[in-house]
């Protein structure tokens, strides 16, 4: 088990700094400001990752901000503008409580991705998103029965027209592509035996769902099994034979060595990158979760305590996805009080590729360099303008630029605002003789800017520099 | 201090009953301190209440009484002591207010204490309540006003003895807020108004009791909106010298603006994240083109600038008169550069932006001046109440489309008019008519006031009959000159005429009527056998330049032995006689009834009083689709010389690839007046169905052809030029037929394959080098469906390449324009493609065409299943993937791609 996935000690070549304390925020949550980095370099790594790993990273929201959230929430979904459920879910990665576990649900909403363009139902798309919070960081199971059986995705994979007269593919066949086995692992029979077991689940009656208030206890919609449409003869799925149905099948395909390599992949793919991590390293994440009963919890605490995970080519290696990016620059920028708008941030990420509770397909966002095409750099610049232009606020108020100059432990030379800056903002690593090189062309540029626009300066240009694209 | 005494005013028992439905407003309500006398009425009861505050009884304090409406309004004395008197014991609701204090109701279920006190609490203890953004921060500065109070359902006024002629409160720096002197549930709807958001009106059901009411904290009742600033300035078009004096409005959020002597102007609180239009209107008297200006959405918060360049041009005064009496009428006066002018293209883009086109009203001396361009154009009018004169009938189709596709307005008038350049003046004068009514008696000694007679075009040329009772009626809207055969018709008494009616005849008119004629027949297959159930119909032609025929009397059916007999015709009429045979599986949703067969039994037949022509056997020949002369389809034909004509009937039959019927198809016959022609504008847009059908499990299906929607596409859609019938079939597609490409309307065989969605993606192999970030943007995917896979296989085992092999077709079957050009596939920002409407099974053959040039060439099958089988072009040197019914292109590395 230790083989690749041994425990990081800060050591000499791997020590506890800055650029590691970034690189675990942006990377398990969404970027952090002066503050926190400094304080997670001085109180060392046990307590830091700790403190991420209970979800206590940022500070303990005031009293009220729960009621606001849900009365955001509430006036989203009565609106049925998809534009305002992204608001809300970007407004709890950006000031929630608990980074991690957005980062988590939006994991989750990329392997299981459903799109809202076919349920068009902004509280089904709610619901799946709570079944990956509420879900997303215990026994694997337990969130893909929730998932599997909650109205969104039934509807999503065409569950209602998956009969025992006339079987249904895709939600058998996704389930084994996407959600569990991965491609290469079962047969074309296997997915046709799975649809028969999967045959009678359906949704209640559409007409019946679109009226009412769904957040009222009253209001009930949930998988409703038409026991007319369940195919009750004999299946063999992955070499089991048996009367199986939908929960047997789920049993079956949860036992598969496969499923514990498709959710080790899923992992690293979400906290490394794509396609980094080594097969074997992967196989061996893989034999420890089937070793905790697909505990996902346990695989987020491997992962984020590795070596591998601290190791020098993981640092601002990947390209920073949107949200990474846009939050990443707002929290480092101390944006908190005087937040940016989260309706025009949906906008941005649009622009930027990630419509939240719309992934352009089944298979969900491929991410890696595709984020970056001719069109997503345009508007990545412009956010960076916007941004420290007017905040985004509609106070048109920009970061306080100054204040955070105050904040940094050392502002009296132009070279070492513009160091840290970079720290902050960039996850610079001072030691390196690249990335001091960057410091100082920047440091050259601002010292020809007036005092007063120095920094807002010094900022943008950092945020548009192709070292900004990485995390 | 002064000195009041309460005073009740007990209006409420005289008007309750007179009023009961209309509700009573203060100012009826006697002033107070005047005792108004009463007739006597039962009292029921007399109450009298106390206000008290925690400091005792308040003096001053205002009470209202409701029940439906508003019963009393009295104030209370130095003791706190008010009273009314009601004369039911039904419940009523008291409503207290007194100045720094919280209004009270009071819901009085029956009234039998004649005593009660009112508690009022100081303002200090008001609750709170919260407005914030969609980051669920406080608002902080907004602006709340109340407009109005309700008491139940009842509207009331703001209490106007609290000092205030209006409710307002602003929230403080955390966005809280709460009202002086009104207790929430009274509140009616409240406008919120503020920096940078989006004014909104909230409702006063949002301030009344929750659940989720936090008590610490209170209650959250709006999100606002973000809003937007948008700056601009105005200028002329040619000289570029800025405009003063131009209304800049947005309509749906109703915010204006007029832009100052530099043609500058600012629009604040419009909504962020959402596209608007503006119009900008010239006020006084310079004569530019209205205008609508889209504004396109922006990321962030800075004022979006938009500039407009208006458009001089000429004025054209209209004037109106009514025809009758030689005033002004009121109308709606429009103006139309058309097609010829060269500035037709900018007028219609505008009124796309717009949604409508601009209009002025005439003044009260029927005048209105609008901006016309130079070169030809059209004043045009729409006067309700006026019906359309001879100028609107007699337009060409042509013209007639024209106005009814950029306008779709019902115009009273037209004129042309032609302005030579930007000095010219144009007036023009309409005079419009309601037209003359002419009454008619109708003279026969036995008629009496219950005999009833069908009337037809008695209101205008084209009106429907009417039944009339008693030998007399009026004809209307005679236009001056205007000529008009009008049919009386007596069925039960057996007699009718026709009468020509003058536009200057002198009224009353006399109208003698002739003993009817009739019509008899037997119709026979060509075996001789009886054709019963069969309806047979009458019609005459229309009435002068009108076309087509009119149906003048009702309809009769054969009988078993397929005799027919229609008694009663109007004498010296020339009659169509036709048999239909209606279709048994008529389909409810369809507006007329399916027509099968049609068979014309006579034409031209004059019928004469006192006799009944027997038309004897008729034996009906093979069915024969009817011909309706009209202009229309002559027009139909002329459009292209081919046949082009509007079928009555088109059927046929859908099946899929094995033959099995095809059922539940959803068949429309539609048309798409606006359509461009590039199939990407075109998918946007909504056709509008003119009729519809479902397959039946045979896959058969019927869909009837209204004959007036030949009109319909001569007027809209160019001769029916975009015309088509569309087929859609679940899984299966969309199949589209133009109409001019039905060649016979019913015998359609249609043939829907299995539709298959191919997606995929066109990637580059290699990771990115961080320090140069190359990029691919979009490319281009196109499908060709192939040979079948056994020409294939057996052309490469005879040694030659794909490259020889043939391409059948490119999918593109949902453009019927595309021709032999394959559609394209661009793909998104993450190299993802998606081509629908794919053959079941086909081979196909994908390209794809890299923004800087490469290109992929990859074959697959379109089959759902994976394990999919593929054959790879040799002359590729890359390699590829694939994955079941989702493709993967992948080209070299980044930087070989730059």
């Amino acid at each position: 088990m230790n083989k690749y996935w041994k425990p990081y000690q800060p050591n000499e070549q791997m020590p506890w700094n800055i650029p590691r304390v970034w690189m675990l925020h942006r990377r398990a949550g969404f970027g952090a400001n002066w503050q926190q980095l400094q304080r997670d370099v001085k109180e060392g790594f046990p307590k830091t990752i700790s403190r991420v790993l209970s979800d206590e990273t940022r500070e303990q929201a005031p009293d009220g901000s729960e009621d606001t959230t849900d009365y955001l929430l509430k006036q989203a979904v009565q609106s049925r503008q998809l534009s305002r459920l992204s608001a809300w879910w970007i407004l709890k990665m950006y000031l929630g409580p608990d980074p991690f576990a957005e980062r988590r649900t939006l994991m989750w909403h990329n392997h299981f991705a459903t799109s809202n363009r076919t349920i068009q139902n902004l509280f089904r798309m709610y619901t799946q998103n709570q079944i990956f919070r509420e879900l997303g960081n215990g026994k694997f199971a337990a969130l893909l029965e929730k998932t599997i059986k909650d109205p969104a995705m039934l509807v999503w994979l065409n569950a209602n027209d998956n009969r025992n007269t006339r079987p249904n593919e895709n939600l058998s066949r996704e389930l084994m592509e996407l959600f569990t086995l991965g491609i290469g692992n079962y047969t074309e029979k296997d997915v046709k035996e799975a649809a028969r077991a999967l045959a009678g689940w359906t949704t209640s009656d559409e007409t019946m769902q679109q009226q009412g208030d769904p957040f009222s206890d009253s209001y009930e919609d949930k998988m409703k099994v038409r026991s007319y449409w369940q195919d009750k003869f004999f299946k063999t799925i992955l070499g089991k034979s048996g009367i199986w149905d939908g929960d047997d099948l789920l049993r079956i395909v949860l036992e598969h060595p496969a499923t514990s390599k498709r959710l080790a992949w899923r992992v690293c793919d979400e906290l490394f990158g794509e396609d980094v991590v080594s097969d074997e390293a992967l196989s061996e994440l893989a034999t420890g979760l089937r070793e905790h009963d697909l505990d996902m919890s346990w695989a987020f605490e491997t992962v984020l305590k590795s070596e591998l995970f601290f190791s020098k080519p993981n640092l601002k290696s990947r390209i920073a996805p949107p949200e990474t990016y846009v939050l990443g620059c707002l929290i480092a920028l101390d944006t908190q009080k005087c937040p940016a708008s989260t309706l025009a941030l949906a906008d941005i990420f649009t622009s930027l590729g990630r419509s939240l509770f719309q992934p352009p397909n089944v298979g969900g966002w491929d991410g890696g360099r595709l984020w970056l095409n001719a069109r997503t750099v345009v508007a990545r610049s412009n956010f960076v303008h916007a941004v420290v232009g007017n905040g985004l606020n509609r106070n048109a108020t920009p970061p306080n630029f100054d204040g955070i100059v105050e904040s940094l432990d050392d502002n009296k030379s132009a070279g070492s605002v513009v160091g840290q800056l970079g720290e902050l903002l960039l996850g610079l690593d001072r030691d390196s003789k690249e990335d001091q090189a960057m410091i100082d062309a920047v440091t050259k540029e601002v010292e020809k800017q007036p005092a007063k626009s120095r920094w807002a300066h010094a900022s943008r240009l950092m945020l548009n520099s192709n070292s900004a694209q990485l995390c | 201090m002064a000195f009041y005494k309460s005073k009740v005013v007990i209006l409420f028992l005289l008007l309750s009953f007179a009023t009961a439905f209309a509700p009573v407003h203060l100012a009826a309500v006697q002033p107070q301190g005047v005792e108004k006398e009463l007739p006597a009425k039962d009292v029921v009861a007399h109450f009298q209440g106390t206000v008290v505050t925690g400091e005792g009884p308040i003096s001053g304090a205002i009470a209202y009484v409701f029940r439906n409406e508003l019963l009393s309004e009295s104030v209370t004395n130095e003791e706190g002591n008010f009273e009314f008197d009601l004369d039911s014991n039904e419940p009523v609701q008291v409503l207290v207010a007194a100045k720094g204090m919280i209004s009270q109701i009071l819901y009085m279920a029956t009234p039998k204490k004649t005593e009660f006190e009112i508690r009022l609490q100081d303002q200090q203890s008001q609750r709170r309540f919260r407005i914030i953004d969609s980051q669920g921060m406080g608002v902080a500065d907004a602006k709340l006003q109340v407009l109005n109070m309700r008491a139940g359902s009842i509207n009331i006024p703001i209490p106007a003895g609290l000092g205030i002629s209006q409710l307002v409160a602003s929230t403080d720096k955390d966005g809280w807020f709460q009202f002086p002197g009104i207790t929430p549930s009274l509140v009616g709807q409240i406008k919120v108004t503020g920096q940078g958001i989006v004014t909104a009106t909230l409702s006063g059901e949002s301030l009344k009791n929750s659940t989720s009411e936090n008590a610490t904290t209170g209650k959250i009742v709006l999100v606002a909106q973000p809003a937007r600033t948008v700056v601009g300035k105005v200028v002329d078009r040619i000289s570029k010298a800025p405009l003063s004096d131009v209304a800049i409005t947005q309509a749906n959020s109703g915010k204006r603006a007029v832009v100052d002597e530099l043609g500058k102007f600012e629009l604040s609180g419009l909504p962020a994240f959402r596209p608007l239009v503006l119009t900008a209107f010239p006020n006084g008297d310079q004569p530019y083109h209205s205008i609508g200006v889209p504004v396109p959405i922006m990321q962030g918060f800075d004022p979006t600038e938009v500039n407009i360049e208006m458009e001089p041009g000429v004025w054209v005064e209209s004037s109106v008169k009514d025809f009758a009496t030689g005033e002004p009428a009121r109308a709606e006066v429009y103006y139309f550069p058309t097609p010829k002018n060269e500035k037709f293209q900018s007028f219609f883009d505008s009124f796309q932006t717009r949604g409508r086109p601009f209009s002025r009203t005439t003044d009260k001396s029927g005048v209105a001046r609008v901006v016309a361009a130079a070169g030809p154009g059209v004043v045009a009018i729409v006067a309700q109440g006026f019906p359309p004169d001879e100028s609107v009938n007699e337009l060409s189709d042509e013209q007639r489309a024209m106005l009814a596709q950029i306008a779709g307005l019902q115009l009273t008038a037209v004129k042309w008019i032609e302005p030579k350049d930007l000095n010219d003046e144009v007036k023009v004068d309409f005079i419009v008519s309601k037209g003359r009514a002419i009454e008619v008696e109708i003279a026969g000694q036995q008629l009496g006031p219950s005999d009833q007679f069908v009337v037809h075009r008695a209101a205008s040329k084209n009106s429907f009959a009417q039944t009339v009772q008693g030998p007399e009626f009026v004809a209307e809207q005679f236009h001056p000159g205007e000529k008009r055969q009008v049919l009386v018709h007596g069925p039960q008494l057996g007699l009718g005429a026709v009468l020509e009616l003058k536009a200057d005849a002198k009224s009353p008119v006399a109208v003698k009527l002739d003993p009817t004629g009739g019509v008899m027949g037997r119709l026979v297959d060509k075996e001789g056998e009886p054709q019963p159930g069969l309806s047979v119909k009458f019609e005459i032609e229309a009435d002068g330049d009108q076309d087509g025929y009119q149906e003048i009397a009702t309809q009769v059916f054969t009988d078993a032995n397929g005799r027919f007999e229609k008694p009663s015709l109007i004498a010296t009429l020339d009659y169509r006689v036709s048999a239909i045979r209606p279709n048994k599986n008529q389909q409810k949703m369809m507006s007329s009834p399916a027509v099968d067969s049609r068979w014309d039994l006579a034409k031209e037949l004059k019928i004469n009083s006192n006799e009944v022509v027997d038309l004897g056997s008729i034996v009906l020949g093979a069915t024969e689709q009817p011909e309706l002369k009209r202009t229309a389809r002559e027009n139909f034909a002329a459009k292209d010389g081919k046949s082009n004509s509007l079928p009555s009937l088109i059927s046929g039959n859908i099946a899929n690839e094995s033959g099995e019927p095809i059922t539940n198809a959803a068949i429309t016959f539609n048309t798409w007046p606006n359509r461009s022609g590039d199939l990407r504008q075109d998918m946007k847009l909504v056709p509008t169905v003119l009729a519809q059908a479902v397959s039946d499990s045979s896959g058969n299906f019927q869909i009837s052809i209204e004959s007036s929607l030949e009109e319909k596409l001569v007027t809209t859609d160019d001769g029916g030029k975009n015309a088509a019938l569309v087929v859609v079939a679940e899984k299966r597609g969309a199949i589209q037929i133009p109409l001019a490409e039905i060649a016979d309307p019913t015998k359609l065989k249609l043939k829907m394959n299995r539709e298959m969605v191919i997606r995929g993606r066109v990637t580059a192999t290699e990771g990115v080098d961080s320090q140069k970030i190359s990029l691919i943007s979009g490319s281009q995917v196109s499908v060709y469906e192939l040979e079948t896979l056994e020409k294939i296989v057996s052309s490469l085992k005879e040694g030659n390449s794909l490259e020889s092999t043939k391409h059948l077709a490119p999918v593109s079957t949902l453009d019927p324009a595309a021709g032999g050009t394959p559609l394209v596939w661009e793909t998104s920002s993450n190299g993802a493609f998606l081509v629908r409407n794919v053959p079941f099974n086909a081979i196909l053959e994908l390209h794809a065409l890299s923004e800087s040039g490469k290109q992929k060439t990859i074959m697959v099958i379109s089959r759902p299943t994976r394990g999919f089988e593929f054959i790879l072009n040799d002359d590729s040197p890359d390699k590829m993937q694939m994955q079941g019914s989702r493709v993967k292109f992948e080209f070299g590395s980044a930087a070989a791609e730059k």
